[in-house]
């Protein structure tokens, strides 16, 4: 496991998020960085460099997962990063992954293992 | 004095009589053929007189047998009839008057002897019209100077046996007036019962109530507005007849306002107007510049009154002619109907919201709950996990109760996963994802997991493998759900799942040996938060069956049941080999 690239988790449940990212370190899924909104996620990426894999929530406020999505497509140094879709009930086309919650872990530790090698 | 019975005999002239008015049953045809009959036959001159609707006495047919005298006698018809003339003092003894002697014609009839000219009557019998005792109106017989003839004691049975049958026929030709204007109510009535009958909202029950409203009284227009839910405006729901311009919907008027038709609303009485410059008055106070082609003197504002209020009004106009009591009567009875048809596709325009706004809330609620219950899961989980890896960080008791935790939650999710389902479903968004299928191995998988110690389930059928297009998962939802179910109303009893196929199809059959289904419920319990049994003993929403048949019927299959009281559930999936989404 080349764990080095890390993981983008954008979410905007704050609890949610801080427990998610505390089970991706447990599991030793390398640096963990963290987003509230799709516009803060778009931020980070500029600033450092590039993740393994964006996990993604839709439904946020500011920016939702969709113009997050947009986003990051048009932009050509973004795009090639998997994306995997942590949603209630929604999903996104073309993407890596999409994980409904509540999330099931060892689903997510799977598909995490097979982007990441 | 007699010799007037020259011809035909009075018998004769009697059942000639009844031939004729039994052939002619409308009063114009009778009035004229008891004149016609009486003269030349018995008298030289006959007059019949009816009581009109406002009680004064009025010529209607006239017979002489000089064409001058007759010509005279119909000139008379509008003049007053004097309270001292024969006919009128017939009628007000109720008993027929001989004038034997005449003297001036002023007694006998009207106002002035010259009218009548020569020959001047000499004689005359006023026979009272008495149906069902009812004063119908009165039969004058007169001989004049010129023909030798005197009517007197001896003419009077014939007299008044012809006035009697002739008040008989015209009861009669009354009485099926009624019936015919009863039956062409009732068929109004009906017509508008019929229309509104389907309407499911109130400006359907608008749309098709105002055209046979309009139709029942040949009104010119007719319009209706409902009163709103919290009873402070009355809404426009449709017109008919009115200019294009006025019809479209949307139009309202505070309820408060000092107009007719609020005032109508208001008080729930009708309120009648006649003549054409104070309807164009009333109209000018329904929507601002509303004017209809041509005068309108007939108007109604009729209050649409349910049991509890009063829902809307009716507004009718007519050309020509004011709205009569009949006119009136019917349009109250059109109005009570129209405004039961209101009320009902109000309240079911209300359950309507209701449901709908029923699933939004499931959709939302379950949207809702799903953020914290994944905090909770994935806390509980990955302190279980790091507990795995670490191998016992956490004591032991608290692991224990980490895990039933864990357990619970799970089960709060698949809940949650359940109440999505049903508004995914609603919404129409289920959506299969079909993939070539083995269903044996589908169905070991499925009853490996549900090892349960409260009851074993058996697998048959399930050795070779049995392909075809399906959406596994829903499927196995599909099978999750009534294999739960045996195992809960199983009684602990083993429960048998056995899986057939031929070409064309795959059949799963769940079935257990429990509490079973009575005859009542079994095509109820496949509806929407439907359970057979009382919630108090049994948990659940009651959606599994519901989303199972969604789900098989998705995949164009069919989901039977067989099952008796105490005899246990037969529940079998029947599926198409190639589930053509």
């Amino acid at each position: 496991m080349t764990n080095d690239a890390g993981i983008l988790l954008v979410e905007d449940d704050t609890d949610l998020r801080e427990a998610l990212a505390e089970f991706l370190a447990d599991e030793g899924f390398g640096p963990v960085d963290t987003a509230a909104n799709g516009a803060e996620a778009l931020r980070k990426l500029h600033d450092g460099p590039p993740p393994g894999v964006i996990l993604l929530d839709l439904m946020m406020p500011v920016m939702d997962g969709w113009a997050f999505r947009r986003a990051q497509l048009a932009d050509s140094q973004l795009a090639p990063i998997p994306v995997v879709v942590l949603s209630a009930a929604d999903s996104l086309p073309d993407v890596s992954a999409s994980l409904r919650k509540p999330v099931d872990l060892d689903a997510l530790s799977g598909v995490l293992r097979r982007l990441l090698a | 004095m007699s010799s007037l019975r020259r011809s035909p005999a009075p018998s004769t002239l009697l059942a000639y009589a009844s031939d004729v008015f039994a052939a002619a049953p409308d009063p114009e045809s009778i009035h004229g053929t008891i004149a016609k009959l009486a003269v030349p036959a018995f008298a030289d001159a006959c007059v019949v007189l009816r009581v009109s609707d406002d009680g004064a006495l009025r010529q209607v047919a006239t017979a002489a047998a000089r064409a001058d005298q007759e010509r005279r006698i119909a000139c008379s018809a509008r003049l007053p009839i004097a309270a001292d003339a024969l006919v009128a003092r017939a009628l007000s003894q109720g008993r027929s008057r001989i004038a034997a002697d005449l003297i001036s014609r002023r007694t006998i009839l009207l106002a002035d002897e010259e009218d009548f000219g020569p020959p001047t009557p000499v004689s005359a019998v006023a026979v009272p019209m008495i149906a069902r005792g009812a004063l119908l109106g009165a039969v004058l017989f007169l001989s004049t100077a010129d023909s030798g003839r005197f009517l007197g004691e001896s003419d009077l049975p014939l007299a008044e046996e012809l006035t009697r049958r002739a008040a008989v026929s015209l009861d009669n030709a009354r009485l099926l007036e009624e019936a015919r204007a009863t039956a062409t109510r009732l068929l109004n009535m009906q017509r508008v019962g019929a229309a509104v009958a389907l309407a499911r909202t109130p400006r359907e029950v608008a749309a098709a109530a105002l055209p046979h409203v309009a139709a029942a009284v040949n009104a010119a227009s007719a319009a209706l507005w409902m009163v709103d839910g919290e009873s402070r405006r009355l809404d426009l729901l449709d017109s008919h007849g009115w200019p294009e311009r006025f019809r479209a919907p949307g139009q309202r008027a505070p309820l408060d306002l000092d107009v007719p038709l609020a005032e109508c609303a208001r008080d729930g009485q009708p309120r009648w107007y006649s003549g054409a410059e104070d309807v164009s008055r009333i109209l000018a106070t329904l929507a601002p510049g509303l004017v209809l082609l041509g005068p309108q003197t007939g108007f109604g504002l009729i209050p649409l009154v349910t049991e509890s209020r009063t829902v809307g009004v009716l507004a009718v106009s007519r050309r020509g002619t004011r709205l009569e009591e009949d006119d009136r009567s019917l349009l109250l009875a059109l109005a009570a109907q129209c405004a039961t048809a209101l009320d009902r596709a109000r309240l079911l325009e209300d359950l309507r919201d209701a449901v709908r706004l029923r699933d939004e809330f499931l959709s939302i609620a379950a949207h809702e709950l799903r953020t914290p219950l994944s905090t909770i899961q994935l806390s509980i989980g990955s302190a279980l996990k790091a507990h795995e890896r670490s191998a016992e960080i956490l004591p032991e008791r608290a692991h224990q109760r980490l895990q039933r935790a864990g357990d619970q939650v799970r089960k709060l999710a698949e809940l949650l996963e359940r109440l999505l389902d049903v508004s995914r479903i609603t919404a129409g968004r289920l959506v299969l994802s079909l993939e070539e299928t083995d269903l044996a191995a589908t169905l070991r998988d499925l009853v490996g997991r549900h090892e349960d110690p409260a009851a074993r389930v058996a697998l048959e059928g399930a050795e070779n493998p049995v392909r075809g297009t399906w959406d596994r998962l829903r499927l196995e939802q599909a099978v999750t759900n009534l294999l739960s179910n045996a195992i809960k109303y199983g009684e602990g009893k083993p429960v048998h799942v056995r899986l057939s196929a031929d070409d064309n199809e795959a059949t799963i059959e769940v079935r257990d040996r429990g509490i079973g289904i009575a005859h009542d419920d079994r095509s109820r319990i496949f509806g929407r938060f439907e359970r057979a049994v009382s919630p108090r003993n049994f948990g659940g929403f009651g959606v599994g069956l519901w989303i199972t048949r969604e789900i098989v019927e998705a995949m164009h299959g069919r989901i039977e049941l067989e099952s008796g009281v105490g005899e246990g559930s037969t529940f079998r999936i029947v599926l198409p080999r190639e589930a053509l989404a």
